[in-house]
């Protein structure tokens, strides 16, 4: 090899040492920071992962105990499934208590109720009826104590007449929204 | 640390001696009357069992008549590289030649430089004195450490194809080791990349497999948490029902006898109002005060004298809970 040759050499193994040195290594440690970033955040992800699947037994013991506590609420909820299904059944209960406890039942509305607590939700209905004490007492020890549970939310009374002559019936115009739960859907988890 | 086989040439006479561990195991001697004498000498000690088994290392010490060395003063403040460059340049200047080139080497005295009189001790051997004892060394199998003037210990000898041959093997040395170096860092670089890779598509596999069965778990996991929030919702619910019942007989207890209520409003936050007739008001609103059901009962405006019936009774206005901002 003659001199000349050998500077060519040199040179021009200076040029591709250069090259590889400010360009190729420093594009290549980007993209290896940039795998190694991805490896730790997939890491991070995949031990997540076994993690929660680790917590499968516990979290079908939770199942488990969810579902009986479930049963245990069937008593207390409307025997419905849909909104229109609960509304009828609200009804139903208050004119049950409108025959058993005399009540002039005036009007019964169905109120928009959006309280949600998935898998269940509320239904309620404002009603308006006319009786005596008597009857609206037995009405509401009936509402707290028998199931299903109905949750009354307003309660507004007006005597029609007071101060007349006691011996005269008492009147008493009752406006009051009674509401319930009810099982939006009926599969369990 | 290797066997050492220490030459000492001087006034004619080679003396051996090889030493291992700083003990001494074996020596010889002989007379030497040139260079190939003492090649041949270095050939002969070379193919001595006790010397070739041991793969001794010669360090050799010449001598005078073959070493002339000379104490040069008044010399140019130089370093010790330029002064040894400076006494090899003017050789023939500072020691005799006998047509033949020498092999020198130079250093400064210490004591002289501190006493700022720039002395140097220079020494010069024949050339082939060094080449012999080089390619006695070589041929003999033997690894030459030093070829060192009598008494200079500090100066080191050596043949100018000697200096040559160790630049070149020195600059070999150095591009393989760098080399190598940039090898195993390209290398290493390299296994990086492949383990980092085999990793990711490792974790990527692991991902796709446990993607199905940790979504449904997750799923399972917000339906249950959803379930139990809503149980307690409905629980909580089941709790409150009866309130409008226990807050109307709580009023109604507290009402004494001819007084009685004209309206009465109540919502599930356990805010009211109530309006009515009794004799004493005030009182009446004390009995109120007592009871846990009724949350803050309070007379709203003042209480109203009025007669109904022939009975005097103040018309009143109770609001309770907590009140409205």
């Amino acid at each position: 090899m003659t001199e000349r040759e050998r500077r060519a050499v040199l040179w021009g193994s200076i040029m591709i040492l250069g090259i590889v040195g400010l360009r190729v290594l420093p594009g290549a440690m980007g993209r290896m920071r940039a795998r190694q970033a991805s490896v730790q955040t997939l890491a991070g992800v995949v031990g997540r992962m076994r993690r929660d699947l680790d917590a499968m037994d516990a979290l079908t013991d939770s199942v488990r105990l969810v579902r009986s506590e479930l049963v245990g609420l069937d008593s207390t909820l409307l025997d419905a499934h849909t909104e229109i299904g609960a509304n009828g059944e609200l009804s139903l209960r208050m004119r049950s208590f409108a025959d058993r406890f005399v009540l002039d039942m005036q009007r019964i509305v169905p109120i928009t109720d959006t309280t949600l607590a998935p898998p269940f939700r509320r239904a309620a209905l404002a009603a308006s009826f006319e009786c005596d004490s008597r009857g609206l007492l037995r009405m509401l020890r009936a509402a707290a104590t028998e199931p299903p549970v109905l949750d009354v939310t307003s309660l507004d009374i007006a005597a029609t007449d007071p101060g007349s002559d006691p011996s005269l019936p008492e009147v008493l115009r009752v406006e009051i929204v009674v509401g319930g739960w009810y099982l939006d859907k009926p599969e369990l988890p | 640390m290797r066997p050492q086989l220490s030459l000492h040439l001087e006034g004619g006479h080679l003396l051996a001696e090889l030493r291992s561990h700083r003990e001494l195991t074996w020596s010889a001697g002989c007379a030497v009357a040139g260079a190939d004498d003492l090649e041949s000498a270095i050939i002969e000690m070379g193919q001595l069992p006790a010397v070739h088994d041991a793969k001794a290392e010669i360090w050799i010490a010449i001598g005078e008549p073959v070493l002339q060395s000379r104490s040069l003063h008044d010399m140019p403040h130089l370093s010790t590289t330029d002064l040894r460059l400076l006494v090899g340049r003017h050789s023939d200047r500072y020691f005799r030649k006998n047509g033949v080139s020498l092999v020198t080497s130079a250093r400064w005295e210490q004591r002289a430089q501190r006493l700022r009189s720039w002395r140097a001790r220079a020494v010069a051997i024949e050339e082939p004195w060094v080449s012999a004892v080089e390619r006695g060394s070589e041929r003999a199998g033997l690894r030459l450490r030093s070829i060192q003037p009598v008494g200079q210990p500090q100066l080191i000898l050596q043949s100018s194809q000697s200096q040559a041959t160790q630049l070149v093997r020195h600059r070999r040395e150095c591009r393989r080791l760098a080399l190598a170096v940039l090898l195993a860092w390209l290398a290493a670089f390299a296994v990086l990349m492949l383990r980092q890779q085999s990793d990711l598509a490792w974790l990527q596999e692991e991902e796709a497999r446990l993607t199905e069965p940790a979504r449904a778990v997750s799923d399972a996991e917000r339906r249950m948490h959803e379930a139990s929030v809503a149980i307690a919702t409905v629980r909580q619910s089941a709790q409150r029902r009866g309130s409008a019942l226990r807050t109307l007989a709580s009023v109604l207890a507290a009402l004494p006898d001819s007084a009685y209520l004209t309206t009465f409003h109540w919502t599930a936050d356990g805010a009211g109002a109530m309006t009515g007739a009794a004799p004493d008001a005030a009182s009446m609103l004390a009995s109120m005060e007592g009871d846990a059901a009724l949350e803050g009962p309070r007379l709203d405006g003042a209480a109203v004298r009025d007669s109904v019936n022939g009975f005097v009774h103040q018309r009143f206005s109770i609001k309770f809970g907590r009140a409205r901002p």
